[in-house]
């Protein structure tokens, strides 16, 4: 009998027939792999726990707590600077508004409206880039390409709006559950 | 088993006095998992702690289904074996075996036995070392933590045929080793034995 099947039912740790047993005894005399094999499980299966060092408990209570206060002090902090920020956002408003209280109607009436025109020709001036963009860019890209993109853009929105509805199924079915 | 769904149901509700007893109840495999795995007890300390920590936080993600302790050794296992793969080179002396703390074997009163036992030891730690970090989690979890294949797997996040084949490969690359020492014992030895020889 070759090495293999003692090797296997060594690594299987099988239940074993005596007429098996003694075939593996044997084998075992002539085989130093196996023999190994047999030792190293031995040694494992002798092998002790490793504990800690007294006070592993309370080392991690210090920490925890230390931890804890980390955190405290983050939250703080963070509350801090969102308060500050709500302060100078409230002021900044005030300051606004008290000032266009002194300016007279006519003022205010004449920021209003450069306010307007200024956005009016913001987005004419912004449509006329696109439109020439669009015109340039129609011409250098071929209709196939277009295709291409209009169709992977169409699959994108596929997967996303796919996604979405999985997504919002899978959470009304656990809650379901 | 009902004590421990207690403590973990408080401890989820906030009740630190219930974490530390699962602490307590659970410091000995977890240090033990990141000594065998790490070979040193100041890292091992660490990793436990840092274990414990991190169950700590993630607490509310526990599922009561699963077993506590495969959920707690998989956090420490993961833990090491990223540990592992960050370290470039493994810094484990035998001289670090002599600063743990065995558990004692009440049983066993012949100190030769017992030096026998602490030198088969160190020569284990020593060649677990040479193991891959994902085997060497799933020898530890076997042989020490006494974990089922499937509870193996699912500390380690891998299937039952991947548990089995990487335990049948380090069982074998540990006896290789195993053979190789004991020749390299053997030929040291022979000088000082008997001068007929």
């Amino acid at each position: 009998m070759n090495h293999r099947p003692f090797e296997d039912w060594l690594l299987e740790n099988q239940p074993l027939t005596l007429e098996q047993k003694q075939e593996l005894k044997n084998h075992l005399k002539t085989c130093n792999s196996c023999t190994a094999l047999t030792e190293v499980d031995l040694a494992l299966k002798s092998n002790r726990m490793a504990a800690p060092t007294a006070g592993f408990t309370d080392r991690l209570t210090v920490r925890l707590a230390a931890e804890r206060k980390l955190r405290h002090t983050r939250q703080m902090w963070g509350v801090a600077l969102l308060g500050l920020i709500v302060l100078v956002s409230m002021g900044a408003i005030i300051f606004e508004i008290y000032s266009t209280w002194e300016n007279s109607p006519v003022q205010l009436l004449v920021t209003g409206m450069s306010w307007l025109v200024t956005l009016v020709s913001s987005i004419r001036t912004y449509g006329g880039i696109g439109l020439v963009l669009l015109k340039v860019t129609a011409r250098i890209i071929p209709i196939s390409l277009w295709l291409v993109m209009a169709g992977g853009g169409f699959l994108l929105v596929f997967v996303w709006v796919t996604s979405l509805w999985k997504l919002s199924y899978a959470t009304s079915a656990r809650r379901l559950a | 088993m009902d004590d421990e769904k207690t403590w973990i149901n408080q401890a989820q509700n906030g009740s630190d006095e219930a974490f530390t007893r699962l602490v307590e109840a659970y410091q000995t495999p977890v240090y033990n998992l990141c000594y065998r795995m790490l070979g040193e007890p100041e890292a091992a300390e660490d990793a436990a702690q840092e274990t414990f920590f991190k169950s700590y936080r993630n607490l509310g993600k526990y599922d009561p289904t699963r077993s506590f302790a495969t959920w707690l050794l998989s956090i420490a296992a993961h833990h090491c074996i990223d540990r592992l793969r960050r370290r470039r080179y493994s810094s484990f002396s035998i001289d670090d075996e002599e600063n743990t703390y065995e558990i004692p074997d009440t049983n066993t009163p012949d100190p030769e036995n017992e030096i026998t036992r602490r030198e088969q030891q160190a020569q284990m730690q020593t060649m677990l070392k040479k193991l891959d970090a994902t085997d060497r989690a799933a020898v530890v979890l076997r042989y020490w933590n006494d974990c089922s294949e499937l509870e193996i797997a699912q500390a380690l996040s891998l299937t039952v045929p991947a548990v089995k084949s990487r335990l049948h490969r380090a069982r074998l690359a540990l006896a290789k080793l195993w053979e190789e020492n004991s020749i390299k014992a053997n030929v040291e030895r022979r000088p000082h034995e008997s001068p007929a020889f």
